[in-house]
């Protein structure tokens, strides 16, 4: 508030009021002087007018007599008044007296200025005793300079008069205006200065007389928005307060919640994440005084993948999800879903959840829907797909050799029938494992439903080989089974072979052809097998 | 009124020089100047004596009334102005109308005024100055 080019009003005002008056008093001397001067010439003029009056009788007797000597001394009486310069009294063309003061600076009298009508004060003389006969004149000349003076004097005098006058109403105007306004709003302003308004403390009246004028008013007006600030501030401390609680309650739940939840800028790097994020971290073996300073820690700092699915969420606008393996140190595999969503230009909001458990529960269940229970080795469904896998990858190489084999056990029956279905059961794995035993790892293996078991093998170069297979399953079957309790079943297998070569084929054509084969097999008796021929 | 009427000549003032001035006939203004000192001489030539008739008929007092129509003491004052500046002097003061007659019958260049019915042939009337 204390600035250097403050200015005091009170200096203001005054020094604003005296150049009014100091103008105000010019003209008003200018006028007054004017006037003077008027008033002065006139007055001079009536004063001649009336010394002509006083000695018009004796010049019109001097005229009336042609008396020279009554002429001279009414000329020298009307030089004893100062204003009077020169008189000339004459009768006709006859000069009868001629009288003027003497110049200040040498010169005499100029005979000329007589012929100066307007610098004289002429009068006709009468004949005392005739009014209606002129006789002669009188011509009287102003002193000018004295006249001059004279009205200067009284000039001076009013100036002065009117000076007073207007320097008194001047300082009388300053001293009420400094009194009754700039005073009490320095007052004011000096309280206002110090005043601890956020307390919601008012400001008092400068004095009490102003409590129903103009700056009562303001005083008031000031206490109205002292009012209002308050109320404002308090009402914006109360909703500051219950931010602050919303803020901590989301902060609470930022900070407790299971969930993973970060956000990431464009190139993927981290902005801020919450303690979620590093449990998850942690348990696919991170370091927990790592910072996660980027995303693609959750990929395995893959870079790709980050960026496709930045991408992806730019591009489509939507939410993103993908489940995440992450391998931990430890070997261990966890899956993270991320679910990426852009709140922002180029911020984006990401929770990740560990679904480790749900995708392992999936993942059983995926591998339930394609496993036989019993026998651990592919059901009926999970042959099918598989198979259908390698044929569609296979490629027509004419040197390798494919084949399908389907297996029927013999005497089965009578095994569940005489020892009980867990006799059946145990002969069921038993063969389910002679089976693993007897091909390649890579070679397909499923139990169809029963007793009938499915072999795909393929990239075989003999097709010896296959009936090398199939000669040793039935071989290996005819050994005695441990069913339990020292006692053993004896079984046989059947096996009905569709052999191709090379060629690109379909399922069905397989099955076909190995059923074909089987009913061959069976009608050949049993323990034997059969390879599908066209020529049948 | 009537008596006023009647008398009307009587009252006349006449103005009277000597038989052998020489003069017939003033005007007024001649008159006016020679007895207020204006005009010093008489149409003759002559240096004029002016005779005033004081005295208790007032006289003095009609003429200059009805010559300039002024009082007494205005021409007193008159002739006492020019006293003091040594101009002229104001006409010799006589208090019977015999006097006037006499001076005038006995100088060439007196001229003076009386009533009318005063006058007698011993002068010569130049001018009437009626009521």
């Amino acid at each position: 508030m204390a600035t250097s080019k403050k200015v005091s009003l009170v200096t203001r005002t005054t020094l604003w009021i005296l150049a009014v008056i100091a103008f105000v008093g010019l003209v008003f001397l200018w006028w007054g002087n004017t006037l003077a001067i008027k008033r002065e010439v006139a007055r001079a003029q009536e004063q001649l007018r009336q010394l002509l009056d006083t000695v018009e009788r004796s010049a019109s007797i001097a005229c009336f007599l042609q008396d020279q000597q009554l002429a001279k001394e009414v000329s020298q009486g009307l030089l004893s008044n100062k204003i009077v310069k020169r008189v000339v009294i004459r009768t006709g063309t006859t000069l009868l007296a001629e009288a003027a003061r003497l110049p200040k600076a040498a010169g005499g009298v100029e005979e000329t200025t007589i012929e100066h009508p307007a610098d004289f004060m002429r009068r006709q003389l009468v004949s005392p005793f005739n009014p209606d006969e002129v006789v002669g004149e009188i011509l009287l000349s102003p002193d000018s300079i004295e006249l001059k003076s004279q009205a200067i004097q009284a000039a001076y005098f009013i100036g002065i008069l009117l000076m007073v006058q207007i320097l008194a109403v001047g300082i009388t105007v300053v001293l009420v205006v400094y009194r009754l306004i700039t005073q009490p709003i320095k007052l004011i302003a000096d309280s206002l200065q110090v005043l601890p308004a956020e307390q919601g403390q008012t400001l008092a009246y400068p004095h009490r007389r102003h409590e129903r004028d103009e700056l009562g008013g303001l005083v008031n007006y000031i206490n109205h928005m002292i009012a209002r600030l308050v109320s404002l501030l308090n009402e914006e401390r109360n909703l500051r307060q219950q931010r602050e609680i919303e803020e901590r309650k989301f902060r609470s739940i930022f900070e407790n919640a299971d969930t993973g939840i970060f956000l990431v800028d464009q190139q993927g790097k981290m902005l801020s994440y919450n303690p979620a994020c590093r449990k998850l971290m942690r348990a696919v073996g991170r370091s927990e005084t790592d910072p996660i300073s980027r995303v693609t820690n959750f990929f395995n700092n893959d870079e790709m993948q980050v960026g496709d699915m930045i991408k992806a969420c730019l591009r489509e606008d939507k939410n993103v999800q993908q489940d995440i393996k992450l391998v931990g140190t430890d070997g261990g595999l966890r899956w993270v879903n991320i679910t990426l969503s852009r709140i922002e230009d180029v911020v984006f909001q990401g929770v990740a959840n560990d679904v480790t458990e749900r995708k392992l529960a999936e993942t059983a269940a995926q591998k339930a829907a394609v496993t036989d229970a019993l026998t651990g080795i592919f059901n009926r469904l999970g042959f099918e797909i598989n198979l259908q896998n390698r044929l569609n990858k296979i490629c027509e190489k004419p040197e390798f050799w494919l084949a399908l084999m389907l297996i029927d056990l013999d005497f089965f029956k009578q095994v569940n029938d005489t020892y009980g279905h867990d006799a059946g059961d145990r002969v069921l794995i038993h063969f389910a494992r002679l089976l693993e035993g007897s091909v390649r790892k890579s070679d397909l293996i499923g139990r169809l439903g029963g007793d009938e078991f499915v072999l795909f093998v393929d990239y075989i170069d003999q097709p010896q080989r296959v009936e090398k297979i199939a000669k040793n399953i039935i071989t290996n079957v005819a050994e005695p089974i441990d069913i339990g309790e020292g006692q053993t079943a004896q079984i046989g297998a059947s096996i009905g072979i569709a052999l191709f070569r090379g060629i690109s084929v379909s399922q069905e054509q397989l099955f076909k052809q190995a059923d074909e084969a089987m009913y061959q097999a069976k009608k050949k008796g049993r323990n034997t097998y059969c390879v599908y021929t066209q020529t049948h | 009124m009537l008596s006023a009427s009647l008398s009307a000549g009587a009252d006349d003032l006449a103005v009277i020089v000597n038989s052998q001035s020489g003069v017939e006939q003033l005007t007024k203004a001649e008159v006016i100047n020679l007895f207020l000192g204006r005009q010093k001489k008489l149409p003759s030539g002559a240096t004029a004596l002016t005779v005033d008739l004081g005295g208790p008929n007032a006289e003095k007092q009609q003429f200059y009334a009805r010559l300039v129509n002024k009082e007494l003491a205005e021409i007193n004052s008159y002739w006492a102005r020019l006293f003091f500046s040594g101009q002229g002097s104001p006409p010799r003061q006589v208090e019977a109308p015999e006097e006037v007659l006499d001076i005038v019958e006995n100088n060439k260049s007196a001229i003076g005024y009386i009533e009318r019915n005063k006058v007698d042939s011993r002068v010569k009337i130049v001018y009437i100055l009626k009521d």
